[in-house]
């Protein structure tokens, strides 16, 4: 599981316009949208991400949230980054703001690959340091090399 | 933190004591001077003598700077009146302890009073709490304990091993060789006194009580080795109308289970057969055996003795069990019968106060403490953290890691993904983790993990 492979860079978006969480969840399914990442199953899928937000908050810690959700028709694993420079109350397990934003869609039989995918977006970015330097970048390229660059590391 | 107790009776000392143990800086509020005596002798508090409900004693007792207020009487009403004050001093946590069925939210009466008006934050009913432990048990005939983690998934039983069963003198690493069983985690085993906790290690023997941790949907497979079958609840008799009985009876009044209430007073019957038109009520002593035995005592799943007085919960039991009833369950908040109600043939035990302690302790930790249950019967407790960015363990194969004596990290939650730990596991920011830690280690865990 290579998470740069499953990025696109019109799927990146370093300065998140919203405020609150269920704008910020609809900014980035619009952002997979807009770099033609999704068909016709743009609204499965935003209700499928809003489902699972409702059983718990999926932002962890550290300003760090995780979006997600299994979804079937899609052929393989999409995923988004968003940055939030202020932070958005996402309702975190530690009551801090998220400004970190990992969207992740995965087709509904790919159990195995969603599960790595998680493990290996939470490792890459469980230093405070990678986290600051992530939140610096100034545009979508600087962020998908960041995340290929941490990911050859981690190999 | 800074945190007042009003209340120094059982509930409002065992709070006070784990607190203090905890390092919070604590006020004791009590009327009774000899009670405060007491407190102030076995526990380095700050007392105050007085009312709950009265502004000058909560003056004295600080309440301008107190982080949590927690009122702990027996009276509902002093306690609710304690919160209401609290709230025109902005404490930002208001605990109750509410035990009327009609202030509960199965009465009639909680729409009257929501507890937003009354200024409480968490209203806990110890009645209420005991009730949902007695229907956890009823669906687990085979435990003596059942806690369960319902937004994680995971459930922690309690099972007394048995002579008859297969994996008895088995050598726990030799489980493996159960394809049922790999799912599943010993986090402790009780061997006369003592937790044991085998982190993998070490037998289970006849006589033991022992702890074990699963996806709530594992039980399915795990349960049979602990002689659990999941034989539906038809039949139930409840001994006592109290709060219990009513809250119990709300649950099983529309179910399919049909359940009789025995009841000596005559008077308590009559007012509660009007109350619940379709629960059956017996007027009857519960030690009766005969007239118990007229009433099918023979035909039922589970012997529920939940009246206000425990000599005759622990008899009815005792009877009921001879009678090869599947479960009985008893009421009992003495703890000196404690250590022999398996021997007097009770499965499980139901002590609403112990609950109250736990379910009010879960509001007071702090930090990275995301949960915690206390295990009835012992004392010990299972703690759910947050891995934050800030644990040094992050990355370090558990088997590693040098973890306090008394302790195991019995699951991990990793986003919606349960994990039943083995050594090489590692923990990742963002992990919940369940720590199972015994009394003398809840102390360290907090340190270690917090």
């Amino acid at each position: 599981m290579i998470i740069s492979d499953i990025l696109r860079l019109e799927g990146i978006e370093v300065d998140l316009k919203s405020q609150t969480k269920e704008d910020v969840l609809i900014e980035l399914v619009d952002l997979l949208e807009q770099a033609k990442m999704l068909d016709e199953n743009k609204e499965i899928i935003r209700n499928a991400i809003f489902e699972r937000e409702k059983l718990s908050s999926t932002g962890i810690c550290d300003g760090l949230a995780i979006p997600h959700a299994k979804v079937s028709g899609i052929k393989s694993i999409l995923g988004g980054i968003g940055i939030s420079k202020q932070g958005i109350d996402f309702q975190a397990l530690d009551k801090k703001v998220s400004k970190i934003f990992f969207i992740l869609i995965s087709p509904k039989e790919d159990h195995g690959n969603h599960v790595k995918a998680l493990a290996k977006i939470t490792k890459i970015l469980k230093e405070e340091s990678w986290r600051e330097e992530l939140m610096r970048c100034p545009g979508p390229q600087e962020v998908l090399d960041f995340i290929k660059d941490k990911e050859k590391n981690l190999v | 933190m800074k945190i007042i107790i009003i209340g120094a009776g059982d509930v409002g000392f065992q709070i006070a004591e784990r607190l203090v143990h905890e390092e919070h800086d604590v006020v004791v509020v009590d009327r009774d001077p000899q009670k405060i005596l007491e407190v102030s002798r076995s526990l380095d508090v700050l007392t105050v003598i007085g009312q709950g409900g009265d502004y000058n004693v909560l003056t004295k007792a600080n309440i301008t700077d107190c982080d949590i207020l927690i009122a702990a009487t027996d009276v509902d009403e002093s306690n609710m009146i304690a919160c209401f004050i609290a709230k025109k001093f902005n404490v930002p946590s208001k605990i109750a302890r509410v035990r009327n069925y009609f202030y509960s939210s199965n009465g009639d009466n909680h729409e009257l009073f929501t507890k937003e008006e009354l200024g409480i934050d968490v209203l806990i009913n110890p009645e209420e709490v005991a009730t949902n432990q007695i229907i956890k048990l009823i669906h687990s005939p085979a435990a003596f304990e059942v806690v369960d983690f319902p937004e994680e998934n995971l459930v922690i039983k309690g099972y007394r091993v048995t002579d008859g069963l297969e994996i008895a003198h088995c050598p726990i690493k030799n489980f493996a060789v159960y394809d049922d069983l790999k799912q599943m985690l010993i986090i402790a085993i009780i061997r006369e006194d003592e937790m044991i906790i085998p982190k993998g290690e070490g037998v289970l023997l006849p006589g033991d009580k022992v702890y074990v941790v699963a996806k709530t949907e594992d039980f399915n497979k795990i349960s049979p080795y602990f002689h659990e079958s999941y034989k539906p609840v038809h039949r139930v008799f409840i001994v006592g109308v109290a709060n219990i009985t009513r809250h119990l009876c709300k649950y099983f009044e529309d179910s399919d289970i049909h359940v009789k209430v025995i009841e000596s007073d005559r008077n308590k019957c009559l007012s509660f057969s009007q109350e619940f038109h379709k629960i059956d009520v017996v007027n009857c002593s519960p030690t009766d055996k005969e007239a118990l035995m007229d009433e099918g005592l023979e035909k039922i799943d589970a012997f529920i003795a939940v009246s206000d007085d425990e000599e005759k919960n622990i008899l009815s039991s005792m009877i009921a069990k001879k009678q090869k009833v599947q479960k009985t369950i008893a009421k009992i908040q003495n703890n000196d019968y404690l250590p022999f109600t398996s021997t007097m043939g009770i499965d499980a035990v139901i002590n609403p106060k112990l609950a109250t302690v736990g379910e009010i302790l879960k509001y007071v930790r702090l930090g990275n403490v995301l949960s915690v249950v206390t295990l009835g019967e012992s004392d010990a407790e299972a703690i759910e953290y947050l891995i934050t960015g800030q644990s040094k363990w992050i990355d370090i194969p558990l088997k590693d890691i040098d973890f306090p004596d008394g302790c195991l990290v019995s699951a991990i939650i990793r986003l919606d993904e349960q994990i039943i730990p083995r050594g090489n596991d590692t923990l990742q920011i963002g992990d919940r983790i369940i720590v199972f830690a015994r009394p003398d280690g809840i102390e360290k865990v907090g340190k270690f993990f917090g």
